[in-house]
């Protein structure tokens, strides 16, 4: 699949500052024109040329006539998405995010936010797993509270004893778990939280001038970070509820799931991999929050010209402020 | 492409730095302003000319005339410097009775030496200092007297300072020892109140800034905050069925609380004098 304009035949992609579908050629907005294509495509069907494709790429750029592709057997039928946040950011405002966010990184390299490198980022359409439940929380526990205080030359404690109880119905709604083997889990879970309120029904319209993929792992493969996740957020809110006491002590703690849905939806992530000394260091930009994760490379021939500078230019300041204090 | 990255590494490089550029050069002008002020109006003229012109009186006999010579030369140049007249007087005789004690007999007569020959750089009895070295067997050590700006700037400290210096060589070296000694008075005169400060710290304190401002710029991670635990919560909060806090029952301990008693103590002070002749000293000194 491929979106053309109505105009001058470019390719017209999504434009997040507009919030719909732009040419960038001419500047059109309004008239789009939608070319199908079925069966696995290797080829790009607009100049030929042959396509680099992983098995779970269902959006991507033709790196000869530098058109987006989407593949329809990728987003339909069962890989059709249920739902979707559209990029909120675009390639020109991620660059001014991590310019502000990174300015202060004195000892990353000198090429680190310059225009060549950043050119090279990708907005990715990641595929998740969005897993609503309604749970049951029961909980008892015995807790203790204590009171000091002297009499003369005595210390007396009071140990009070009390039973705690409580049982609470949690409702989750959509939490999310990446289904991309090749993005890092952990990292996927740092991108969180998306403001759900842009959540919308799915339109490859939005897929075109990014990259995406289909999921990689079916529903039941990876429930069980869902349910990691909704425990944990279960017992910190029990945790929440049980204050005032010196000591607590479990004695049935059950967590039960009583109905659950799951959708098919597609997140949004920048992705800027930066490669310094044979090494890659990957940056992910929430593509709605702007929420950054990574971790930047460090330049030693920068730690030791800024320090020792910092190191010359302070001993030269406090140097000729003792001499002047002295002549004075 | 290695010629843009180098100019884009200076371009940082420097705009990074203006600042620290800016006020380093802010602070060498004022320096230069300072020396030049100091420079031009240096040259204060001596107030007392009723002292005598020699300052070294080695009735002890343990200087050479050329050593004599060479100390007073240097003397005459340190007090110019100073504006402060350094005086060295070594005996050897007993100054100790059974009625005056050493310290007391050796501050009376340094400070009559001292007041009966005029000294003072800006006015009679005004400011300077002198070292009475005392050779006599059994009596040996030193007392420093100061005067007017010396007796002011010099606390115990700094005459122990002066005293240790001399100490450490008059055994071996009488002239070395006494050099030390105008050196030491020059040194923390001129530097005013600036001379107990160690110049090491002006290297130092710079390495614990960056110690501190290194690791701080190196941590880079970003994101992995942690997530609220309502993110995912229908209605941001759960729906209590039941929640009880029911007290059982309870028991007292007690304990017996060890007493314990802490106690103190105090400290004592010091201050100037007046000679015989009614002028204000300060001063110090022990025996070797």
């Amino acid at each position: 699949m491929i979106f053309k304009c109505g105009n001058c035949g470019g390719n017209v992609i999504y434009s997040p500052e507009s919030k719909g579908m732009h040419c960038p050629f001419c500047s059109n907005d309004g008239n789009v024109k939608r070319q199908d294509s079925s069966g696995d495509i290797k080829v790009c069907p607009d100049c030929g040329g042959e396509i680099p494709l992983t098995e779970y790429t269902s959006a991507t750029r033709c790196p000869y006539c530098e058109n987006y592709l989407i593949l329809n057997e990728r987003i339909e039928d069962k890989y059709a998405p249920d739902l979707i946040i559209p990029f909120q950011l675009s390639r020109d405002m991620v660059k001014k995010l991590l310019r502000d966010k990174f300015k202060k990184c004195i000892f990353a390299p000198v090429d680190f936010l310059s225009e060549a490198r950043l050119n090279g980022m990708e907005g990715d359409y990641i595929p998740f797993w969005l897993y609503d439940y309604d749970s049951n929380c029961e909980y008892r526990g015995e807790g203790t509270r204590i009171k000091r205080w002297v009499a003369g030359e005595t210390e007396f404690t009071e140990t009070s004893v009390y039973e705690i109880y409580r049982n609470m119905d949690i409702k989750y709604s959509k939490i999310p778990v990446d289904a991309s083997v090749g993005k890092p889990d952990e990292i996927m879970d740092w991108m969180e939280p998306y403001q759900y309120n842009q959540l919308t029904a799915f339109n490859p319209e939005f897929m075109s001038g990014f990259q995406g993929e289909r999921y990689n792992m079916d529903s039941m493969e990876v429930e069980f970070r869902a349910k990691v996740k909704m425990e944990n957020s279960a017992k910190e809110i029990l945790n929440q509820s049980i204050t005032g006491y010196a000591t607590v002590k479990q004695l049935m703690n059950n967590i039960r799931v009583n109905d659950s849905r799951t959708n098919y939806g597609l997140l949004p992530i920048w992705c800027y991999t930066y490669r310094y000394k044979e090494q890659d260091y990957p940056f992910y930009i929430n593509g709605q929050t702007g929420k950054i994760v990574g971790k930047t490379p460090v330049s030693v021939p920068k730690v030791w010209t800024y320090g020792l500078t910092l190191w010359a230019v302070l001993t030269g300041m406090l140097g000729i402020l003792y001499g002047i204090l002295v002549l004075i | 492409m290695d010629q843009n990255n180098r100019k884009a590494a200076w371009k940082q490089y420097l705009h990074y730095f203006r600042f620290w550029f800016i006020a380093l050069l802010v602070l060498l002008v004022f320096f230069g302003i300072f020396s030049l002020i100091k420079y031009l109006s240096s040259g204060n003229a001596r107030g007392n000319l009723q002292a005598p012109s020699q300052r070294v009186y080695d009735y002890a006999d343990v200087l050479t005339e050329e050593e004599e010579k060479k100390l007073s030369d240097l003397i005459a140049k340190r007090e110019a410097q100073i504006q402060c007249d350094i005086v060295l007087v070594t005996i050897n005789e007993s100054v100790e009775s059974s009625s005056v004690r050493w310290e007391l007999a050796m501050r009376n007569y340094a400070d009559d030496f001292y007041d009966n020959n005029n000294f003072g750089y800006d006015s009679v009895h005004g400011d300077g200092v002198l070292l009475l070295d005392n050779w006599y067997e059994g009596q040996e050590g030193s007392w420093l007297s100061t005067c007017g700006a010396v007796m002011r700037r010099f606390g115990n400290a700094e005459i122990d300072q002066v005293l240790d210096k001399v100490y450490r060589k008059v055994e071996q070296n009488p002239y070395e020892a006494y050099k030390e000694y105008v050196e030491s008075v020059y040194r923390l005169m001129g530097l005013g109140s600036f001379a107990a400060f160690p110049v090491w710290l002006i290297f130092l304190a710079p390495v614990v800034v960056l110690v501190i401002f290194i690791p701080v710029k190196l941590r880079s991670r970003l994101g992995a905050e942690r997530l609220g635990v309502n993110t995912y919560v229908a209605g941001g909060a759960p729906e209590f069925r039941a929640r009880e806090d029911r007290f059982v029952r309870k028991f007292v301990t007690t304990r017996r609380i060890p007493r314990n008693n802490g106690g103190g103590g105090g400290g004592g002070g010091g201050g100037g004098h007046r000679s015989s002749g009614g002028v204000s000293h300060g001063g110090g000194g022990r025996r070797r």
